[in-house]
């Protein structure tokens, strides 16, 4: 006796006419005594006939044999024997003969570009003369350029020029010595990482570096993880590691400025700052002594040569024609009121005539407020440091950020570097 | 009576009255398919034509003759599948026909009310089936459209017969509950009529 539930699920091959005999037999008779079945049953036909009906009068009705074998086609002949080939790899219709061409093209485009890659980034020896500040004097040891991303290396010869940006490292037992426009002479210790941001600038990221600045109009400054040291014309080592700066300093005078604060060296005397300091520490020491490694170092007369041939005399690029300040009118958060402008610049001693300016000053949103005209006798007098603009009418208020913009005038002569700042009531 | 194989072994001779056999055999089934795919846009009969006759050019390339059906089935979904690509622009514009390729007699009795009602019926129970899982649908199309047996079914689209007969009593459940209403409208005006196959 088949239970109600088995019964249910062999209903609709009952009524689709696919149970075996022996099953139909069991499924009639419990029709017969069952009554809730029954009701199923009756149901589920209801169902098979409503869609029966609602199929029939779409229903293939004719057979499509003969208008198929009117237009039957040509089998497509076999080129391979089907037999032990892989059902994936049935269609075994050679594609190398069209791809061939084109793979070839296309391998020999995707050859060239890496080819172009490759040279475009391969490191390169500064042979060639555009944009040198400086030359390699002297080499010893293991002496790298590195490439601005860090990923090539190659090794420094002597007379290499030397260029904006450049990276260098000496590896262990080096020396290195270069030459700077100025002239600037940078003898490097062992172990030492180094940039030549430019002729007037170097930053150091660790290692010992002795400097002998050439005396200039324009600041020398060095950089390093912990501050920076200013000087116009000196004799200094600067050593740095991965804590502290340490500068000392044989000749001439030099500010060094870290998060401590400002301080100046006079010779013989040496500095010790770590970033975070509070103050700048400075004790006497044998400068001699601590500079002693250098003399190690001796230019290399052939390539000194060269330098002093090819490199010094280049011409150092002119000051920009014009120049904009941002002058900040407020102190302490407070807004100030400005009366005046001041110009400071450093006096230096030659007879060159001097160009005169146009000052404009413009507000926060470019408006010009005014503008005056400062002749070039002003900054050709030897005794004077600065000059002063009073602001005509009355004086600006609540400005903000005022800009200054200074202009050389056509009379010839040199231009002065100075800065700008406001002067308030 | 031949089997598949070696109906589709006659035909790799050269024989084509095998082919027409096959045809016969697979007919309903591959309109069928046809009509489930487009049938509504009145291609069906189209659609199997193209298929017996691309199954016939590529028939040396079918691996195992005796899987003949759910081969004959992918050629012909594939051709149904190409068939609504390429006519895509054009049915995208156009309303689908009603359900009705002629009218026959039955319609002509019942009367232009009748025959909205027959198409209000099958508006419901095209949505019944395209309500039940994918896999359901075609057995159930084969099943009340062409009324072929389980083992005809079952040849043709590759399940066994009891994966079929499990198919078709789990379908038949839902679209029971899915029509229940419509079956009782219908009381008394459907008469029962037995499966002939």
């Amino acid at each position: 006796m088949a239970s109600c539930k088995q019964v249910e699920s062999m209903i609709q091959a009952w009524i689709d006419g696919e149970l075996g005999d022996s099953e139909r037999v069991i499924l009639d008779q419990h029709f017969q005594e069952c009554p809730l079945c029954a009701v199923i049953l009756r149901k589920h036909q209801r169902c098979a006939a409503l869609l029966f009906e609602g199929f029939s009068e779409h229903r293939l009705r004719h057979s499509i044999r003969q208008r198929i074998m009117e237009n039957l086609p040509e089998m497509e002949p076999l080129r391979v024997n089907l037999e032990g080939i892989n059902w994936r790899n049935a269609d075994a219709r050679p594609k190398r003969a069209w791809l061939g061409p084109f793979m070839r093209m296309a391998a020999v485009f995707i050859l060239v570009c890496l080819a172009g890659l490759l040279y475009s980034a391969w490191p390169k020896g500064e042979k060639s003369f555009d944009g040198a500040v400086g030359m390699i004097t002297q080499t010893e040891g293991a002496v790298f350029r590195e490439a601005g991303h860090g990923l090539f290396h190659r090794s420094v010869a002597l007379k290499d020029f030397v260029k904006f940006g450049a990276f260098y490292k000496t590896g262990p037992n080096s020396r290195l010595m270069v030459s700077l426009r100025g002239p600037t002479q940078l003898r490097i210790d062992e172990n030492t990482r180094f940039q030549i941001c430019d002729d007037r600038k170097v930053r150091v990221e660790t290692g010992r570096i002795a400097l002998d600045v050439g005396r200039d109009e324009r600041k020398f400054r060095v950089l390093t993880p912990s501050g920076t040291i200013t000087v116009y014309g000196t004799v200094f080592e600067v050593s740095v590691d991965s804590v502290q700066t340490l500068v000392t300093l044989q000749s001439g005078a030099l500010q060094v400025e870290s998060t401590g604060g400002q301080g100046e060296l006079k010779p013989g005397e040496q500095t010790c700052f770590t970033r975070g300091q509070s103050a700048i520490t400075i004790r006497p020491v044998d400068a001699n002594r601590v500079l002693g490694w250098t003399k190690a170092i001796m230019p290399d007369t052939d390539a000194y040569d060269s330098f002093t041939r090819e490199v010094q005399p280049l011409k150092i690029a002119e000051l920009p024609g014009e120049q904009v300040f941002a002058v900040i009118t407020t102190k302490n958060g407070k807004p100030r009121a400005v009366s005046s402008f001041c110009l400071t610049w450093n006096p230096v001693g030659d007879d060159a005539d001097r160009c005169g300016y146009d000052v404009h000053v413009y507000n926060e949103t470019m408006r010009e407020l005014f503008s005056v005209h400062v002749d070039g006798s002003v900054f050709a007098n030897p005794n004077r440091r600065s000059h002063e603009i009073d602001v005509p009418g009355a004086p600006i208020v609540n400005a903000g950020v005022l800009h200054v913009k200074i202009v050389p005038d056509n009379s010839g002569g040199k231009q002065t570097p100075m800065k700008v700042s406001a002067v308030g009531l | 009576m031949q089997d598949d194989a070696q109906l589709v072994f006659r035909c790799l001779e050269g024989d084509t009255d095998a082919y027409g056999e096959l045809v016969d055999r697979y007919q309903g089934a591959v309109y069928a398919t046809a009509y489930y795919y487009a049938g509504r846009y009145g291609a069906a009969e189209d659609i199997a034509q193209e298929t017996f006759m691309a199954a016939y050019r590529s028939l040396p390339w079918l691996k195992e003759a005796a899987k003949f059906g759910p081969w004959l089935k992918a050629i012909a979904c594939r051709t149904a599948a190409n068939w609504l690509r390429k006519n895509a622009r054009r049915l995208s514009a156009e309303t689908p026909l009603p359900y009705r390729r002629t009218a026959n007699m039955a319609d002509l009795r019942l009367g232009p009310r009748g025959n909205l009602e027959r198409s209000e019926r099958f508006d419901r129970i095209q949505a019944a089936i395209d309500a039940l899982p994918e896999r359901y649908r075609l057995p159930v199309v084969l099943r009340y459209m062409q009324e072929l047996s389980y083992d005809e079914i079952s040849v043709f689209t590759g399940e066994s017969r009891d994966e079929i007969r499990g198919i078709l009593q789990r379908a038949g459940q839902q679209l029971r509950e899915a029509l229940a209403n419509t079956d009782e409208e219908d009381e008394g005006t459907v008469a029962w009529r037995p499966a002939n196959k």
